[in-house]
């Protein structure tokens, strides 16, 4: 296995805007090892979503690799990639873009009938996700009869029920009131304790990025490293 | 007299859902495929389908029916005549004699390829609008889920599209129902023929009563369309 979950080299991505090119990714370069939070914080037009859509194959980069478990993404082919994704990644995204003509639970049994994981069980991990964030109650109910905080906990569920390596999250709770933010990144930071995955999350909300190991600020395309909580980071940061 | 000029218009009104049904058949797969062509990314291809769907919805059915069923025998062997001998001495002797006698399109099959022409380009714009306004979300999502490229268009953006365009759609099949009557001017013998012939026997309330025919079966359209969209209403999107 790769010693890094993720690993960027120098990603370039620009737009071409009328007549000027705007780059929303300069050159970024990024490791994170298995396990770890890393935040990305960086107003809106930053480039920080355009990044973390590029590091999940989502966006293609103009110029750079990705690798995910040491895997290159950038050249695989687009079912590939869909497959790889379907396997080992999760997103969650800031709306939660439930399918509405699926109750929550097949929504969150989609993944599983994409991708076959013959070693997993499903049933345990949908027992333990279900019980954890808390939406039991709901699983029969279509996206459109669910609160926001409820959906969002539902796409959480789904990014989840793969035991994907990685979860992206982009803005997870920017669609939710201050209290049902706390709660579903709550619930989040739990399912993923309890998982083990590592987790790249883009947020503007810095109460919530505190939570990460690393904290990098994505600013005109470029990311620098903001705060590092991690091993000997969080040492130094206690001793202030 | 009603039973005789009921059956009459019958006969009539046979040959109307004839072409409807035929026309439904070719269009809306078909529609679909314009749709795909007026949206894609190969900028000619786009262009040409969208230059075919402008020349098809900005000019009247009717003009399109007789160029359809008459222009092959009128265009190709004046064009074959007022080929220079030098390309008519290299182009095969069968295409030559083709072209300058085609073969004479079946009315009906002139009428069908004409009607299905016609309203997929009609349906393709509706797809186009459907598609179109399903959520980039919902792909992303897809994707994410693992699915291909078709398995999202098919299995999570088709049926949302389909629950969109289900009001404009019902608007056109309709219209469609009324608009088999043009066939005529190809003489295709549909219900308003039917009813018109009793004219010359000094009866002009059988042209009339095919109002009846037409008011019926849209009736029954309508209720269908509004069962099929109950039946979608159990998820908002």
């Amino acid at each position: 296995m790769a010693e890094y979950m993720l690993q960027t080299e120098s990603i370039i991505k620009q737009y071409k805007q009328y007549d000027t090119i705007i780059t929303a990714v300069n050159r970024v370069s990024i490791k994170v090892m298995p396990g770890e939070f890393v935040a990305i914080i960086g107003t809106s037009g930053s480039g920080k979503s355009t990044f973390l859509h590029i590091c999940a194959g989502l966006d293609s980069a103009d110029a750079g690799r990705v690798l995910i478990r040491g895997n290159d993404i950038t050249h695989m082919k687009p079912d590939e990639l869909s497959r790889f994704r379907g396997n080992y990644c999760g997103f969650v995204f800031q709306r939660h873009n439930l399918i509405p003509q699926f109750t929550a639970l097949e929504n969150i049994l989609i993944p599983t009938m994409m991708c076959q994981k013959p070693e997993m069980s499903y049933q345990e991990t949908l027992r333990r996700l279900v019980e954890t964030l808390q939406i039991s109650e709901r699983l029969h109910h279509l996206p459109s009869e669910l609160s926001g905080g409820q959906q969002q906990r539902v796409a959480i569920a789904r990014a989840m029920i793969n035991m994907p390596d990685i979860l992206f999250a982009d803005e997870p709770t920017g669609n939710l009131d201050r209290a049902n933010a706390d709660e579903v990144l709550r619930l989040l930071l739990k399912t993923r304790e309890e998982m083990g995955q590592t987790l790249i999350m883009v947020t503007h909300d810095l109460s919530i990025a505190e939570h990460a190991d690393r904290i990098f600020r994505m600013d005109n395309g470029v990311l620098s490293l903001e705060k590092d909580y991690s091993k000997a980071g969080r040492r130094a940061f206690d001793a202030d | 007299m009603f039973l005789p000029v009921t059956l009459r218009l019958l006969e009539g009104f046979g040959e109307s859902l004839k072409i409807f049904a035929l026309t439904l058949l070719f269009a809306l797969p078909g529609g679909l495929i314009i749709s795909f062509g007026s949206m894609s990314k190969f900028k000619p291809l786009k262009a040409v389908v969208r230059f075919v769907v402008w020349i098809v919805r900005g000019t009247p059915l009717m003009l399109q029916l007789l160029i359809i069923f008459y222009g092959p025998g009128l265009i190709l062997p004046s064009v074959a005549e007022a080929l220079p001998s030098g390309v008519v001495e290299v182009m095969p002797v069968w295409l030559y004699q083709w072209m300058l006698a085609p073969p004479l399109l079946d009315r009906f099959a002139a009428a069908i390829v004409a009607f299905s022409l016609n309203y997929a380009c009609y349906f393709s714009e509706i797809y186009r609008g459907g598609i179109e306004g399903v959520p980039y979300g919902q792909y992303e999502a897809g994707q994410v889920l693992g699915m291909t490229k078709s398995q999202v268009f098919f299995k999570v953006v088709l049926m949302q599209v389909v629950k969109r365009i289900l009001a404009p759609m019902s608007n056109e099949v309709i219209t469609l129902v009324k608009d088999t009557s043009l066939a005529r001017v190809i003489s295709i013998y549909e219900i308003i023929w039917a009813g018109e012939s009793f004219i010359k026997k000094g009866m002009i309330w059988p042209l009339f009563y095919t109002g009846a025919f037409y008011l019926i079966f849209s009736a029954l359209l309508t209720w269908l369309f509004g069962k099929f969209e109950k039946k979608l209403s159990y998820y908002k999107i």
